[in-house]
């Protein structure tokens, strides 16, 4: 359950350890963001740029204060899939995106729900 | 304030005379046939339906007999599981039992395993078709004191990585 203000961890090697929502994109505006959905979100918290990276990683990496959308790839809230299974993580993560839904970061460090697969035309999920 | 005709016959109309102030009006009813008997056999129905599915969903009684309260190698909160899905449809999934839920053919697991150290929750139905089979891999020497096992969350009780497993893994 990801709605306005809600504080999601980012698990890709983007540069943001921890992101605020600020608009789930096209949803009712009472509905929330779960496994799969869009989001914009701002980056509150970031790892320092040294000088060490360099090349395509150090041109897209984010700083404090950016605004960017993310894909909600783990939620503390429950998930029903087709078979009857029900799963659920601990915490509440995701990974940044730009506006044409191709990944900011090069890889994902942890694990993912299997539904992102199906929902989301991401390259990193494939 | 109304008599019933003396010849009943069933799925026929029945006439009733009835006194409506200082008249005696004729009204017709119409009579319907009693529903069936709710016994199937002699026993009653549902237990009749239930039998059938568990026949249909568990033949071997293998999975009743995992449920059952008076075989000593039941599964119980605290052991560890392997649940293995019919031709390989989906991988195999490890975890503790943190709770199980006894609701006859409704009846679920609660597994709790830690991958890359976030921990993941998965409820299964037992009695679901796509099982194959449960696996116990250990049981523990000594049980704790409680059937739901909640208070093990994301403390120094925790499980651990039961299936040790490296980097991205879809789950």
């Amino acid at each position: 359950m990801i709605y306005l203000k809600s504080m999601i961890k980012v698990i890709d090697n983007s540069g943001a350890q921890l992101v605020e929502c600020i608009k789930v994109l096209r949803k009712n505006p009472k509905n929330f963001a779960s496994i799969g959905d869009k989001v914009v979100v701002v980056v509150q918290k970031a790892r320092p740029i040294s000088s060490a990276i360099t090349g395509a990683s150090a041109a897209n990496r984010v700083k404090r204060g950016d605004i960017c959308r993310a894909v909600v790839v783990r939620t503390k809230k429950e998930l029903t899939r087709s078979d009857g299974t029900v799963i659920k993580f601990d915490d509440n993560a995701c990974v940044l995106i730009n506006k044409n839904d191709e990944p900011i970061g090069t890889r994902i460090s942890s694990v993912v729900a299997k539904e992102l697969k199906e929902k989301v035309l991401i390259k990193l999920f494939h | 304030m109304f008599s019933l005709s003396r010849k009943r016959v069933l799925g026929l109309p029945l006439l009733i005379n009835q006194r409506v102030g200082f008249k005696t009006q004729t009204k017709t009813i119409k009579v319907y046939e009693p529903l069936p008997n709710a016994h199937k056999d002699g026993k009653p129905l549902m237990d009749v339906i239930r039998a059938d599915q568990y026949k249909k969903l568990d033949p071997s009684g293998i999975k009743q007999k995992l449920l059952d309260s008076k075989n000593p190698t039941r599964l119980r909160s605290g052991d560890i599981v392997r649940i293995n899905y019919k031709n390989n449809i989906k991988p195999s999934i490890t975890g503790m039992i943190i709770a199980l839920n006894r609701a006859g053919l409704e009846s679920n697991l609660l597994l709790r395993n830690q991958v890359t150290k976030i921990g993941v929750e998965l409820r299964v139905s037992v009695f679901n078709p796509i099982i194959e089979r449960i696996d116990i891999l250990r049981k523990p020497m000594t049980y704790r004191p409680r059937n739901k096992l909640y208070y093990i969350r994301n403390n120094r009780l925790d499980v651990g990585d039961l299936e040790n497993v490296k980097g991205k893994k879809l789950l």
